[in-house]
């Protein structure tokens, strides 16, 4: 029985793969631009190091530094979800109607769809670039302390980011059954988003008060925390306190995001037939 | 040119009453704008603030940067959002269509169409955040510095819209040119950090090939160096005068190629 109901999501995660491989030339596009603006926040990095009276700022070597922007942009793009754009888009164009009247759990339909589309991005972008990118930094700029075990432990940190992001994507895309504004929300979202999980800037940099903070938040799982295990600046205590809390945090999320769900539904208004 | 100045009131108020209508939603847009560009200083407050100075750049300077920055880009956001949907959806859509059967130029019916008012909210950041810093950055402020300033943002915003129209009008081509318009309008982020440090290759590209560099970075390094800002201005005009005549090219000789689409 269980297995029979896995079945059915699963099929959801499948058309997730699909549909991402469908679109692959734009994702590469997108990723494109993503590539530019690491490289360009390089270069302001590059510009910084020149002028810091010491060569290691917020605990990064500029080497390390280089490798912090170009795997934050890269695990921004793999764990990319449309949780909130599909719902937005279901309200909107009335679809909603059609997604509960079918006896499928709305959902884990859209976290299976996510996670779908993960596994695709991971192995068009992720693994091929995640690998270059560490070639040519550890032999070109002479990067080091990348240790295998960290490298395995960030599949699994990825996919806690990925689940992470399409949780608060759930719970913002609750919004949409209360305002059409859903550009603002998206990009106000995003942005905080970004900001309070390191991928505009290192969360070390942060006041120390604010990275206590933050360290009880969901945040730091979605960019900070694999990136930092990856470049092996996280210890075994660390690491085992980071997933626990992610753990702990994706509960909650989820339990959060099903019960404002539940006063959602009452809200809908399908127009049209 | 009359008939337009006279019209433009009446789209102004049909976009203002259309987004009266929609009050919390123009309320969340303003609110996102303001949150984002709260959160772009905050980030250049973090990575300015693990060094002491950048070369003539300081915290406060690369902040009164950053408001000079958001007064033209939040004025041609005021006026000309239209041509983001230009570069996205209007060519594949076939939108077009209704602006050409009227006695009107059509790109000047595209544009005037949406009037965002929602990009005050930018336009108030970059004013307060410019005045509050100013007093810290060290400028000697005297009449033509000041005037222009006001100069060099005037021509920013024609120089926004030019390279708006320019990569928007590529969707008359290509179908669909967001990500194009997307990438090129991402650089004009990185007008608001230290150029000129970055690298000589990043600073031709912006000081040459997609000038945000120019007319956003250029006139208040001026300022802070000491160099006349008359330059800057000079600077912007030529750049504002080579975009609009580019773009206005571009967007006529697509045009002529556009066809309709759908039924």
């Amino acid at each position: 029985m269980r297995a029979a109901r896995l079945k059915k999501y699963l099929i959801f995660s499948k058309s997730g793969i699909q549909t991402t491989i469908a679109y692959r030339g734009q994702i590469a596009l997108w990723f494109l631009g993503g590539i530019i603006n690491a490289v360009l926040m390089g270069l302001l990095w590059w510009a910084i190091y020149k002028f810091s009276p010491e060569p290691v700022i917020g605990g990064f070597s500029f080497q390390q530094m280089l490798m912090y922007v170009f795997l934050s942009s890269i695990v921004g793009e793999v764990t990319y979800a449309e949780t909130m754009g599909t719902i937005s888009d279901d309200v909107r164009y009335g679809l909603i109607g059609m997604r509960l009247m079918k006896p499928v759990n709305y959902r884990a339909q859209l976290a299976f769809t996510s996670f779908g589309s993960f596994v695709a991005r991971l192995f068009i972008i992720g693994v091929p670039m995640t690998l270059v990118g560490t070639l040519v930094m550890v032999f070109g700029f002479g990067l080091d302390g990348i240790l295998w075990y960290n490298v395995l432990l960030f599949v699994p940190a990825c996919i806690f980011s990925l689940l992470t992001v399409d949780a608060i994507q759930f719970l913002f895309g609750q919004l949409a059954f209360r305002t059409h504004a859903m550009f603002g929300v998206h990009s106000m979202s995003s942005v905080i988003i970004g900001f309070l999980s390191g991928a505009m800037v290192p969360l070390t940099l942060f006041p120390t008060w604010v990275q206590t903070a933050l360290l009880y938040t969901p945040f730091p799982t979605m960019t900070s925390f694999p990136v930092r295990l990856f470049l092996g600046q996280l210890g075994y205590a660390d690491i085992l306190i980071q997933f626990g809390i992610s753990a702990l945090w994706l509960i909650a999320l989820n339990v959060i995001g099903l019960l404002m769900y539940k006063t959602s539904v009452r809200k809908v208004v399908v127009f049209g037939g | 040119m009359l008939k337009e100045l006279k019209l433009y009131p009446k789209y102004v108020s049909m976009s203002l009453r259309s987004g009266l209508s929609y009050k919390a939603d123009s309320i969340i847009m303003m609110l996102s704008f303001a949150v984002t560009e709260a959160v772009s200083l905050a980030t250049i407050y973090l990575i300015v603030g693990s060094v002491p100075t950048l070369g003539v750049w300081t915290f406060q300077t690369l902040a009164f940067l950053f408001g000079f920055v958001l007064i033209p880009k939040a004025l041609d956001h005021i006026f000309t959002d239209n041509l983001w949907i230009l570069a996205y959806w209007a060519v594949r859509h076939g939108e077009l269509d209704i602006y050409m059967t009227r006695p009107l130029n059509p790109l000047y019916q595209f544009v005037a169409g949406t009037f965002k008012w929602d990009g005050i909210g930018e336009f108030i950041v970059g004013i307060v955040v410019m005045s509050v810093f100013a007093p810290m950055t060290g400028i000697v402020w005297t009449a033509s510095g000041i005037i222009g300033l006001i100069l060099c943002a005037f021509l920013g915003i024609f120089c926004f819209t030019g390279i708006k129209l320019l990569f928007a009008s590529l969707a008359f081509w290509v179908k669909n040119a967001g990500i194009f318009l997307n990438t090129v309008y991402n650089f004009a982020n990185y007008a608001k950090y230290p150029v000129r440090y970055m690298g000589k290759a990043f600073a031709s590209i912006m000081f040459f090939v997609i000038p945000f560099g120019l007319f956003l970075y250029y006139p208040v390094e001026c300022l802070i160096t000491g160099e006349s800002i008359w330059w800057a201005v000079l600077y912007s005009s030529i750049a504002a005068l080579v975009l609009m005549t580019l773009s206005l090219f571009m967007w006529h000789s697509g045009i002529k190629r556009y066809e309709s689409a759908g039924n």
